[in-house]
């Protein structure tokens, strides 16, 4: 082919790039966080809360919220758009907040919307609010001093990053909603002292919310649904038990339990079917973990007194997921996601499952083993 | 031998022209993978279930099977490739039409191809670009490439090879993120389906003919075997293993929805620098098409060459302008997703079942046939 052929062909390439559209940054609003809510006058409609980053360098802040009410999420983001001098685009969007209005309805509608758009990540966080979503939104926008678009994104991803939080993704989300036998859970925000902050879970039965837990009993389900590498945990154990090797001489409180806490805590975990009649799981817990705290003087050096509290921790522990698991009963939810083992050995549908699933028994073999007291003997 | 009539079916390749075996293990898996290892998992899962990846294993042993059968085929012969065989075998005259019937089919193949990606440019990175404007661009990298000859043509799936390899790195993070469980219960699926899911898993083997047309090219013809069946057995593997984390990483009923399962894969890697890892994966997609199209268009003006005597840059210009208007043409999804069904039926008989009913004819028609040169190439 002759040099001329080669050029033409270069130059028309050049020429074709430009018919793209172009994106400029100056123009684009994009979108950090939304919130849902359902509007209080009409049922049908959506109320929705964007708050976006700008990069106009004369504006006095580099966020904007807008709110904007449709029938679909897309027509509010249309909507929003009318309101706002800038082009709503929602590439970057890091949170998706659900006030309880829409999330106790069900919020599966939305969040295929979200799925099946390819512009939209996959690593977003979903978060549901305990008050209108709108609200805590505007609450955050006035409020915070750092840079309001990321806060609520940092506030989950610092507690998710350091094993506080179960992962709420929106590739999470959709992987235990279509899952056979397992529920999602997600952060509760709610507002205190004018700032966000994470109290609870939201227990969600397929995508409705039906419930709540606190943030320390969220730690139990991925203490048995995953694996810890560095978690933590705080325990209060009876004194009466450690009176014995209690340093009296020193130590003058005098309250009735003993309150410690555990870190870099890593743990591994085992859940077996063992009778389909009965429905009856068998759960190996194994954890390790560094004792970093201690609310009495104990003397430790001593490998009875470790091995007792080691045992204590573990009945406390097991106690506790006792009466977690007859809230799930209770509110018919899975966030551990039994029926997904249930399911291996014997397919079942997600209907069976919620009939079966409050007659399931759980035997638990937890055992704690403490490796570190700190530099202090 | 051949009875009467004049028709050599033996190619003469001039050595400068010549490639190494050592290509065709490129040449083969590059044309497998292309854009229909995108979506492959899904068609398996759909008929097979959680027991596809045993679909993927059957299609590959067949498919050896296929690659053995074509070598017998071809060295049946000197030097020839299935247009001259075709005619030796059935007549000049049908002979030509089963060729027309090659370059029909490479066609719709390429068409498909080019729509598929299209498609994909559009729903991920730019939803305003016209289709027009895309396929002129890519058929304008056809048309650079395939006038450069046959040996361009083998260079650049060489070099798009590694270009595009390091992608699979990429997949730690869907593999972490995989659950086991979703491969339990084993063998649930009856051997009816498990046929039925390899034979879903054909579109994503097609390529397998340039065999056919490219053997006559080969300098060192005894390393042909060992090549192909490599280049074959890592595409399989490829097959298999994006099989495999896409069963893991999606729940069942989430899978069966993603079209493009294996670029939605890519969505949740997430960098400080690059948020969206997923465009960059379908941009850099265009590596692994562009060996595809530019192979099948060697092959149409290739074959129109040897059938029809039109000088192959003039035949280049016609098929490009062709290609041009089907791939802008057709839009809607249905629509394409229903002809990449069609493509791939016809892809099934052609690539697949006719080499095998052309084998006992062959055989029967050649059977005085002994490689005159065998010490010697």
């Amino acid at each position: 082919m002759p040099k001329l052929h080669y050029a033409s062909l270069c130059f028309i390439f050049i020429l074709l790039a430009g018919c793209a559209p172009a994106y400029p940054i100056e123009k684009l609003g994009v979108i950090n966080t939304i919130g849902v809510d359902i509007n209080q006058e009409n049922e049908e409609m959506l109320d929705s809360t964007y708050v976006f980053f700008q990069f106009d360098p004369n504006a006095n802040s580099p966020n904007e919220l807008v709110s904007s009410t449709a029938k679909t999420i897309k027509g509010a983001r249309e909507r929003a758009n009318l309101k706002s001098n800038f082009r709503l685009v929602p590439g970057k969007l890091r949170v998706q907040l659900f006030g309880p209005s829409i999330a106790e309805q069900g919020i599966f509608s939305i969040l295929d919307t979200l799925s099946r758009d390819a512009k939209i990540t996959d690593t977003m966080y979903l978060a549901a609010a305990d008050s209108s979503a709108g609200d805590i939104l505007s609450q955050v926008f006035q409020n915070s001093t750092t840079n309001v678009g990321t806060h609520l994104y940092q506030l989950i991803d610092t507690n998710v990053e350091q094993e506080i939080l179960i992962r709420t993704t929106l590739r999470d989300f959709m992987h235990k909603y279509f899952d056979v036998g397992s529920d999602p859970v997600l952060p509760l925000l709610s507002v205190k002292d004018q700032m966000p902050s994470i109290t609870k879970m939201a227990l969600f039965q397929d995508d409705r919310q039906v419930g709540e837990i606190s943030t320390e009993e969220g730690f139990f389900i991925k203490l048995l649904s995953g694996k810890y590498q560095t978690g933590r945990i705080e325990v209060d154990l009876p004194i009466e038990k450690f009176e014995s090797v209690r340093e009296t001489e020193t130590d003058n409180r005098k309250e009735e339990s003993l309150f410690l806490a555990l870190s870099e805590l890593r743990s591994r975990n085992k859940i077996k079917l063992v009778s389909k009649e009965e429905v009856k799981f068998k759960s190996e817990v194994k954890i390790e973990a560094r004792l970093v705290e201690l609310s009495e003087q104990l003397t430790l050096d001593d490998e009875k007194t470790l091995h007792k509290l080691e045992d204590e921790i573990a009945k406390n522990l097991k106690q506790q997921i006792n009466n977690l698991m007859a809230k799930f009963k209770e509110l018919n939810v899975d966030p551990i996601g039994f029926g997904e083992i249930y399911n291996t050995k014997h397919p079942i549908t997600k209907k069976e499952w919620r009939a079966k699933f409050p007659e399931m028994k759980l035997d638990i073999d937890l055992k704690v083993k403490i490796l570190r007291h700190g530099i202090i003997e | 031998m051949n009875r009467g009539i004049s028709v050599n079916p033996n190619v003469v390749v001039k050595p400068n022209l010549r490639i190494k075996a050592f290509y065709l293990f490129f040449i083969i898996t590059s044309l497998q993978t292309g854009s229909g290892i995108m979506g492959v998992p899904r068609y398996i899962f759909m008929e097979a279930k959680q027991d596809a990846w045993i679909s993927v294993l059957i299609a590959g042993g067949l498919i050896h099977l296929v690659v053995a059968v074509m070598l017998v085929i071809l060295n049946k012969y000197e030097n020839a490739d299935i247009l001259g065989i075709q005619m030796d075998i059935f007549g000049k005259w049908i002979g030509k039409l089963l060729g027309t019937g090659y370059i029909i089919y490479f066609f719709f193949v390429l068409v498909s191809v080019l729509v598929d990606y299209i498609q994909v440019i559009q729903i991920f990175v730019f939803p305003r670009v016209s289709p027009w404007l895309l396929s002129l661009m890519l058929i304008l990298l056809i048309i650079y490439a395939v006038s450069g000859g046959l040996r361009v043509a083998v260079g650049v799936t060489f070099l798009f090879f590694f270009f595009s390899l390091w992608l699979l790195i990429f997949l730690y993070k869907p593999i972490s993120l995989m659950d086991f469980e979703h491969f339990q219960p084993v063998l649930q699926a009856s051997p009816a389906e498990l046929l039925r899911g390899a034979r879903k898993t054909v579109y994503s083997y097609i390529g397998l003919e340039i065999l056919f047309f490219i053997y006559p090219f080969i300098d060192n013809k005894r390393k042909a075997k060992q090549s192909a069946h490599l280049g074959v057995l890592l595409t399989t593997f490829l097959i298999l293993l994006v099989t495999v984390i896409c069963i893991g990483y999606f729940s069942g009923r989430e899978l069966v929805e993603q079209i493009w399962p294996v670029l939605v894969l890519f969505k949740i890697v997430e960098y400080a620098i690059i948020g969206r890892f997923d465009v960059l994966v379908v941009t850099e997609w265009m590596m692994v098409i562009l060996p595809n199209i530019i192979f099948l268009t060697w092959m149409i003006t290739y074959s129109m060459k040897r059938l029809y005597k039109v000088p192959q840059r003039k035949a280049l210009y016609a098929v490009g302008a062709t290609a041009f208007v089907g791939a802008g043409l057709v839009k809607n999804e249905v629509v394409i997703l229903n002809y990449i069904d069609r493509v791939a039926t016809a892809g099934f008989w052609i690539a697949f079942v006719y080499p095998m009913l052309l084998f006992p004819i062959v055989l029967i028609k050649r059977r005085k046939y002994t490689k005159q040169k065998d010490g010697k190439d």
